[in-house]
């Protein structure tokens, strides 16, 4: 019976099996992503989920009578920390909390739901680029990788971006095999809506792009074809809007500031980082077989794809050189590129394997072997994910709160820039810069004086409160000036508060 | 077969050897770099033994030397015992000889047996007609993070690690060719290997066994005279040094205890922690990928090898489960075996590059893997850049002074006094550490009562000294009574001293 299952049904690709152990897999990459649901989305880019988390809670209070004024009037107040991106994940889930109420875990339900659904969407490209098996195979690395699977729980607009891109890239490739209209204007609407959400999405969405027209379809062809313009234009078209809008209505060029750094790209160093990311969040191995595996695609039908999306990550880390490395999320897309990469390899060996016609035991083995690595993936995503216990931060930043008296007027160096106690503590607070903020401005030629930029963000201030002990340690003059001018408001062993209005000396 | 004919992924042979060469060259550079730091970052205890039994080899043909100072190395070399065969140990000594003492001398032998490791593997893949492929699997054992730790430190695994390889291809050759010769071969290698370390047993027994047995029919194998031949020459060393250290020198029966704790066994968190400490020394793609290796052998005798390979290292692992998820160089048998599984899987990638047209492909195979042995390194040597322990040298030496080197010491230590008796020349018997009392439960004995103990072992000593400040502050019992019943004569950075004299 055993032997019966293994080799007439598993290894032969009867279409319920696929679909059945693609269910599978998807629900259960959707249910390791609900573990340790409520826990504060803390455990990965904590500044960045926040930020979205005041966001959302600021547009869901816009629609919330029955709470005090003034607390009306604050939620959407320290909600208003700035635009990055359009707030599509941020409104979804304020709408959602108009129904529920406000659960910071609803956006984690959210990004994981994306995630998962891209799969199916990586699945089917896979599918028609290398094979069914294959298809498993890249599908399961990109559900299960453990760093995917906690960056994937995140309140921020990248696991939709992801999900999205993946789409397009599936429309993309049905659109090279079928040349059909259909799939020119999914390709658009996907691209168009990943681009959207978030702009960093150009890099991987237009090199694959550009890779099928030069690589697949041909230049001189592409000019003449009205679908690749229709699909170029809707691809530019709502991130071109809203960027445009953004910038002459929103004020939103300060995000293109401190990002580009081509100073890197003659460092050695940086291209040795980039690659210690790469190794830490995807594995350099698997990395390295996705690189090897383009060679081992179709020149014509397969490669074209694969190289822009290669390019398209290259160009990505080029541009952002000092982000590749310092924000781990910014490899976030790079995990379907290996995912996609990797098929034309696994196709290879699963033919190979194949070709002689194995017998039942080792295709138990080859079973176990995926298993027992998907398994071990689980395992491990899960161990950090229940590893990480945050409850006890709301009621920390509420305690700071109620000392500081949720007025204005407060400075601090606390963790993720204010926005921990802005969330939790209904405390707004301007942040005084990080060390790693000084490194940052001192990379891009900037200079800080830190006696004026002290006196100038403490003008006007009640309060300097002080979370980060290390960092007030890595600011020695900073230290200085507060113990010795100002007195000491509260503090525990956790948070010492300055009073700024009666200093004891003028610093 | 393979096919011989099949393309190659570089037709000039010259160029297929440059990579190989570049490979050795960087796995040797990596491995001298920072060569003179102190061996305290990887299981530093078994390092110093070997130091102090190379020490002692030396200073007993040194006549050059104080005579305290011969007295003392000879003291400390006995009182090591004997664990393994000291080969690497004698080697190094016999390099003092010629070049002085220097703690760097056993890390250059590791290393470059390591390299030699890995031409077995090279000439593995070339025998199983996978030259292509075996570039892949160098790569991965000369540059695999935990090797380059392991295959640096002075203790006998890199050795026999090398001599694992060694022996897989030996026995591979023999079956494939079936000569007295390469049978002759196969046995000293196979014998040599677990001569170094007798644990090789477990993989490389597996592994002859799974060859042997690849050949189908068991009367064949029973009355065919190499395989006996082979197996006499593999047993013949093992069975001379047990002799002699269990009947002659005596000490060897000692190195039995506190192994084996079958309870472990039963505990299915035991499977886990073996799991993924095996996976943090080989890596969890790397094991996939070589499972997945072994059914793509073209050959039975390649696959059973390594088949019998694996099931060695899995009984190995229920011989010794305490050291399997507490000493993470007990997986070192695993690397060879991995990289040979790598072989096929990166054969069949290899050349399908290969088959492309143009340089680029090729170019563009060796720029990547170029890089990915770059980056590994570029950790390795940032790794070994980030910590000095030089520094410590002064600070035993100047504390062997105060202890002064006439003195009877008991120690409670973090390292079982092996610094202090490297550099400052000062032994002494050992307070069991918290550590320790843990291994002891685990193995169900039980302990005396602190008084007894403490007046047991502090029997006929003149100081009792603490150099390792976590064991102090975790050790509250000892910690009153040494302060209420002794004096403290001194006291300085991370350690004190108590006069037992009356």
């Amino acid at each position: 019976m055993k032997k019966f299952l293994i080799i007439k049904i598993i290894f032969r690709e009867r279409p319920w099996m696929w679909k059945a152990s693609l269910i599978l897999m998807l629900l259960a990459s959707f249910g390791l992503r609900m573990i340790n649901l409520t826990n504060p989305p803390l455990d990965f880019a904590p500044t960045r989920q926040l930020f979205s988390a005041l966001k959302a809670r600021g547009l869901y209070y816009q629609y919330v009578t029955d709470v005090p004024d003034a607390k009306h009037q604050l939620a959407i107040s320290l909600g208003d920390v700035g635009i990055v991106e359009p707030l599509v994940l941020e409104t979804l889930v304020s709408q959602t909390y108009r129904l529920t109420g406000e659960h910071l875990w609803i956006a984690r339900v959210y990004s994981s739901l994306f995630w998962v659904l891209g799969g199916l969407a990586l699945f089917l490209l896979i599918r028609e680029l290398a094979s069914t098996s294959a298809a498993m195979i890249g599908t399961l690395f990109y559900l299960f990788v453990p760093f995917g699977v906690i960056a994937s729980r995140a309140f921020m607009p990248d696991p939709l971006m992801v999900a999205l891109i993946i789409f397009a890239l599936w429309a993309l490739f049905r659109w090279q095999n079928t040349s059909r209209w259909k799939w020119a204007i999914l390709f658009g609407i996907f691209a168009g809506a990943a681009l959207f959400v978030k702009n960093l999405s150009v890099f991987i969405v237009v090199g694959g792009f550009a890779g099928v027209i030069l690589g697949t379809r041909g230049l001189k062809r592409s000019i003449r074809d009205p679908q690749a313009w229709v699909m170029a234009l809707m691809l530019v078209l709502p991130a071109g809007i809203y960027m445009l809008y953004g910038m002459l209505k929103l004020g939103m060029t300060g995000q293109f500031a401190l990002r580009f750094f081509p100073k890197m790209w003659i460092d050695p160093a940086f291209y040795f980082r980039w690659a210690w990311t790469v190794n830490w969040s995807i594995g350099w191995g698997v990395s390295l077989l996705a690189a090897f595996s383009v060679f081992l695609a179709d020149p014509k039908r397969e490669r074209p794809l694969l190289i822009g999306l290669w390019v398209g990550y290259l160009l990505f880390g080029m541009t952002f050189p000092y982000h590749f490395y310092t924000h781990d999320y910014y490899q976030m897309p790079f995990i379907p590129v290996v995912a996609v990469s990797i098929a034309p390899a696994f196709r290879l060996l699963f033919e190979r394997f194949f070709v002689r016609g194995p017998g039942f035991f080792p295709r138990l083995v080859l079973l176990g072997v995926v298993l027992v690595g998907l398994a071990v993936q689980s395992y491990a995503a899960g161990r950090q994910i229940l590893n990480l216990d945050y409850r006890n931060e709301p009621s920390f930043w509420s305690e700071i709160g109620d000392k500081l008296g949720h007025g204005s007027g407060v400075i601090g160096l606390t963790q993720d820039y204010g926005y921990r106690l802005a969330y939790w503590g209904w405390q707004g607070s301007t942040a005084w810069f990080t060390s790693d903020d000084i490194g940052l401005r001192y990379l891009a030629g900037q200079d800080v004086n830190v006696m004026e930029n002290f006196t100038e963000d403490t003008a006007g201030k009640r309060y300097f409160v002080v979370t980060m002990f290390g960092e007030l340690d890595n600011q020695p003059v900073v230290k200085d000036l507060l113990y010795t001018h100002y007195p000491v408001f509260a503090q525990t062993d956790e948070y010492v508060i300055f009073d700024l209005q009666h200093p004891l000396s003028q610093p | 077969m393979e096919n011989n004919d099949a393309p190659k992924l570089f037709s000039k042979p010259w160029l297929i050897m440059a990579l190989v060469a570049v490979l050795f060259i960087g796995a040797l550079g990596i491995r001298l770099y920072d060569l003179t730091d102190l061996p305290n970052d990887f299981y530093m205890v078994r390092q110093y033994h070997s130091l102090l039994v190379a020490r002692g080899l030396y200073y007993a043909h040194l006549p050059t030397a104080p005579q305290w100072q011969r007295d003392i190395a000879a003291a400390q070399l006995k009182a090591e015992g004997l664990v393994e065969p000291p080969i690497m140990e004698s080697l190094t000594a016999l390099t003092y000889h010629l070049i002085g003492e220097n703690i760097w001398v056993g890390r250059v032998y590791a290393s470059l047996f390591w390299l030699a490791g890995g031409l077995a593997i090279w000439l593995l893949a070339k025998d199983l007609s996978m030259r292509d492929g075996g570039i892949i699997a160098l790569a991965y054992f000369l540059f695999l993070p935990f090797g380059m730790t392991a295959s640096i430190a002075f203790m006998p695994d890199s050795l026999m690690t090398a001599l694992i390889a060694w022996s897989l291809w030996a026995l591979y050759r023999w079956e494939k060719r079936r000569t007295w010769k390469t049978a002759i071969l196969a046995g000293v290698l196979t014998g040599l290997a677990i001569l170094v370390k007798s644990v090789a047993v477990f993989p490389l027994l597996g592994a002859a066994a799974g060859l042997v047995l690849s050949r189908g029919s068991l009367k064949r194998i029973l009355v065919d005279k190499q395989t006996w031949a082979v197996a006499v020459i593999t047993a013949i060393p093992t069975i001379i040094f047990y002799f002699y250290g269990l009947f002659i020198f005596g000490t060897l029966s000692g190195q039995f205890g506190l192994r084996f704790f079958p309870v472990l066994l039963k505990d299915p968190s035991f499977y886990g922690r073996w799991l993924f400490t095996a996976a943090g020394v080989i890596s969890f793609a790397a094991m996939f990928i070589s499972l997945t290796g072994i059914l793509l052998f073209h050959t039975s005798a390649p696959r059973f090898l390594v088949i019998g390979a694996w099931l060695g290292y899995i009984v190995f692992g229920f011989a010794f489960p305490f050291h399997f998820i507490s000493h993470e160089y007990y997986h070192l048998p695993l690397i060879p075996i991995i990289a040979i599984g790598l072989i096929p899987v990166a054969d069949l990638i290899v050349r399908q590059v290969a088959l492309q047209k143009g340089w680029l492909p090729r170019a563009l195979f060796a720029g990547l893997l170029l890089l990915g042995v770059s980056m590994k390194i570029w950790e390795a040597r940032n790794y070994m850049g980030s910590i000095d322990y030089r520094h410590e040298i002064s600070y035993w030496q100047e504390l062997g002074q105060k202890i002064g080197y006439d003195k009877n010491i008991i120690e409670l230590s973090g390292d079982y006094g092996f610094r202090l008796a490297y550099f400052g020349w000062v032994s002494g018997a050992q307070w069991p550490s918290n550590a320790d009392v843990a291994l002891r439960a685990l193995a169900g004995q039980t302990q005396s009562d602190f008084a007894t103990t403490f007046a047991e072992k502090i029997s006929g000593k003149d100081l009792f000294v603490v150099i390792s400040p976590p064991e102090w502050e975790h050790q509250p019992e000892l910690r009153a009574y040494l302060t209420a019943h002794y004096p403290l004569i001194d006291q300085g950075d991370g350690y004190w001293i108590f006069d037992l004299r009356p």
